[in-house]
């Protein structure tokens, strides 16, 4: 037994009796942890094949739900511009200036011509 | 020890046999597995494989988002939201009194309304399409037996009436139906087609192909259209057609250099947001599908040809028969008497006998030739719906008098566009530029897939000729017909045209019935804006040095002012009550 200790083995000795009987256990025991060891290389193969496929799920749940957020947002973005739209119309913006702010048009003389901006060199569309 | 040894031994035997009996009845669970396997792998494979695809794999419902619409500077003018439309199966309604009284106030329909809609024996009935998605809520949450929602594009045109003819509508189907909504709707509405996408067993979408979006984003038109210009365009259209309280009228300003059009407007006019509230009339874009008698202002063209060919100079003389000439039986009349005029001074006082002496010495062919050359008779191409071509007939048709009367703007039918165009001609130095209203088309990420280049036509006259016309045209705003035109600080080129309309009951001219107009072009030597107005059947009013010529002026120094430019006289300007010579510090 000591001897046995000493060594380091993978299968655990069961008993190592030198009898015939504790010879066949031990064999046994050793082709029960090598079927146990085999399962669960099968099996971890087998996770290993499905994993991918579990996470391909459910990353589309996930680009889904974000579709959908990033379509909402579209939306409202688009809810704004028209809204935006509106309030800057030029025909809303002279109401307002005539009728509320009394504003009335420039004589020429008080036009005043600034020189042109200067641009920057980014091609505009 | 023996008996313990032969009690191991039967022990060790027992153990076999159940291990043996375990190992056959597993390795028969797996061959049956095995089997089973078979059957369904390779088997029933074809058979399965089209049931699990039917079973997961759907069309996945995509709204396809019309391409927006913008103005030269981005600014939106057409866009689409999402929106929900609202349905029935009547026959599966539970209480149709209480279900049109939640869906009232939701729908903002009236009761009796919803109530013969739900009471229809029809399998399936609108209840109302295309409703603002915020009230979607609520009728979510009353989860009525028998209506349902589903989710559609609207289109919503922002600047309301602003543009309206040059933009169009589209139907309830999201498809165009006027304007450039239809003429390129297969870059505004493309579909898709539902793309396949594999649910779960809750029918929850797991993913879905590739490239296919939630929603399908189309492709955005970028006009040559200034929203400021033509906003300052319909306005003063606006006020001019009330004002004259005439049946239409019709503004068109261009680049006359680039042929791009800025601004394009019509009366009566329509808001494209409820397009069905609005006479099929007014959808019309008078700009491009009617055409008309320009009258006077045809006579540049008549001018141009004849100084291109040299038959007369601007200082050449012209006896104009003291008001009348008598044309192989008809007699044509001056507005005044005129005696000696200068071929300058026939445009400037817009002399018919004049022109007609002019246009004489041009001959049929030569004069025909110009008037095509001028684009005249052809579609300009621009990309609207329903242009027309005008009606110009060959000289082989023509009539004892037709030159005459072509040469003073009768017999010829042209369209706004085309005349806009043959001015622009002259503005630019001779070329016969095509007009054009899409800047560029803007790919759904941005991408630039179709940026529009500015085309010569061809060179119609000569630059020394366009020149010469200018000059003369210049005068016509100075000391002739078109003084209303005149802008302080800026040289105006134009010419008038007042033409009677054709009378159908008589086959005659009409004595009330008149197209007055102005087309012209400023700063008259370095043109940047040419601009046409047509006041159609003016009842206040008929000349259109009085009714036209101003519009022209207002559009022209209001734009001109918004694009910058400088007036190229009396720079010198009052800055808070104190004169100040051209704004010094400011260059």
């Amino acid at each position: 037994m000591s001897q046995g200790a000493s060594r380091l083995e993978f299968f655990p000795r069961v008993q190592t009796v030198s009898t015939p009987a504790g010879r066949e256990k031990a064999r046994w025991a050793r082709e029960l942890w090598a079927i146990l060891l085999t399962t669960a290389i099968i099996l971890a193969g087998a996770l290993l094949y499905v994993w991918p496929h579990i996470q391909v799920i459910r990353m589309g749940y996930r680009v889904e739900r974000l579709n959908a957020e990033f379509s909402a947002l579209i939306q409202e973005e688009k809810q704004l511009t028209i809204r935006l739209g509106q309030l800057k119309s030029l025909g809303r913006i002279e109401e307002i200036a005539r009728g509320r702010l009394r504003m009335v048009d420039p004589e020429p003389s008080q036009i005043i011509f600034l020189p042109p901006e200067r641009k920057p060199k980014v091609q505009t569309f | 020890m023996r008996r313990e040894s032969a009690c191991s031994a039967i022990d060790s035997k027992a153990m076999r046999v159940r291990t043996l009996l375990l190992f056959l009845f597993l390795a028969s669970f797996l061959v049956l597995l095995l089997l089973r396997l078979f059957d369904l792998q390779i088997r029933q494979h074809k058979l399965l494989t089209a049931d699990a695809i039917r079973q997961q794999q759907r069309q996945i419902p995509v709204l396809p988002r019309r391409g927006s619409i913008c103005d030269r500077n981005g600014k939106e003018l057409a866009i689409s939201l999402r929106s929900y439309s609202f349905f029935a199966h009547p026959s599966f309604v539970q209480g149709i009194a209480r279900t049109s009284a939640k869906l009232s106030p939701i729908l903002d329909l009236s009761y009796d309304s919803i109530y013969r809609k739900l009471q229809s024996r029809k399998r399936f009935i609108w209840i109302k399409r295309k409703v603002d998605p915020e009230r979607t809520g609520d009728f979510l949450d009353l989860k009525l037996p028998g209506v349902f929602a589903v989710e559609e594009a609207k289109r919503y045109y922002p600047k309301q009436e602003l543009a309206s003819h040059v933009l169009g509508f589209v139907g309830l189907d999201d498809k165009g139906l006027e304007g450039l909504e239809f003429s390129y709707d297969s870059y505004l509405g493309r579909s898709p087609g539902p793309p396949l996408g594999y649910c779960d067993a809750l029918g929850r979408v797991a993913f879905r192909e590739a490239e296919a979006d939630m929603t399908f984003e189309n492709c955005d038109l970028i006009l040559t259209i200034d929203e400021v210009i033509q906003y300052f365009a319909e306005r003063a259209l606006e006020k001019a057609v009330a004002k004259s309280q005439a049946k239409a009228g019709t503004i068109i300003v261009m680049d006359p250099q680039t042929g791009q059009i800025l601004a394009m407007a019509d009366r009566p006019t329509f808001n494209p947001n409820q397009y069905r509230n609005h006479p099929p009339a007014f959808w019309r874009n008078r700009a491009i599908t009617d055409s008309y008698e320009p009258g006077s202002t045809f006579k540049v063209i008549m001018a141009a040809g004849v100084l291109e060919e040299g038959l007369l100079r601007p200082e050449d003389r012209i006896y104009c028969e003291m008001g009348g000439i008598s044309l192989k039986g008809f007699f044509i009349k001056d507005y005044k008497k005129y005696g000696w005029l200068t071929f300058s001074q026939v445009l400037e006082n817009s002399s018919n006998v004049g022109a007609i002496k002019a246009g004489t010495r041009l001959g049929k062919d030569r004069y025909f030739n110009y008037i095509r050359s001028f684009g005249f008779g052809a579609k300009t191409e621009i990309e609207l719906p329903g242009e027309a071509q005008g009606i110009l007939r060959e000289p082989k048709d023509w009539s004892a008098i037709s030159l005459g009367a072509i040469s003073m703007g009768q017999e010829v039918s042209v369209t706004p566009i085309q005349l806009l165009t043959a001015f622009c001609t002259i503005a630019n130095g001779g070329n016969l530029m095509r007009p054009y209203l899409i800047k560029g088309i803007r790919g759904p990420y941005g991408e630039i897939l179709r940026e529009t280049s500015p085309r010569i036509v061809h060179r119609t006259i000569s630059p020394a000729t366009a020149s010469t016309l200018t000059d003369i045209l210049e005068k016509v705003v100075e000391d002739g017909t078109g003084k209303n035109a005149a802008i302080p600080g800026y040289k105006v080129a134009g010419k008038t045209g007042t033409s009677q309309k054709l009378e159908r009951s008589t086959g005659g001219y009409s004595h009330h019935k008149v197209v007055a107009s102005f087309a012209g072009f400023v700063p008259a030597h370095a043109p940047r804006l040419a601009i046409l107005v047509t006041i159609d059947e003016p009842k206040v009013g008929s000349w259109g040095g009085a009714l036209a010529a101003p519009v022209f002026a207002e559009v022209a120094e209001e734009a001109l002012h918004y694009l910058g430019m400088r007036p190229s006289e009396g720079n010198a300007l009052a800055v808070g009550g104190k004169k100040v010579d051209a704004v010094a510090g400011l260059n």
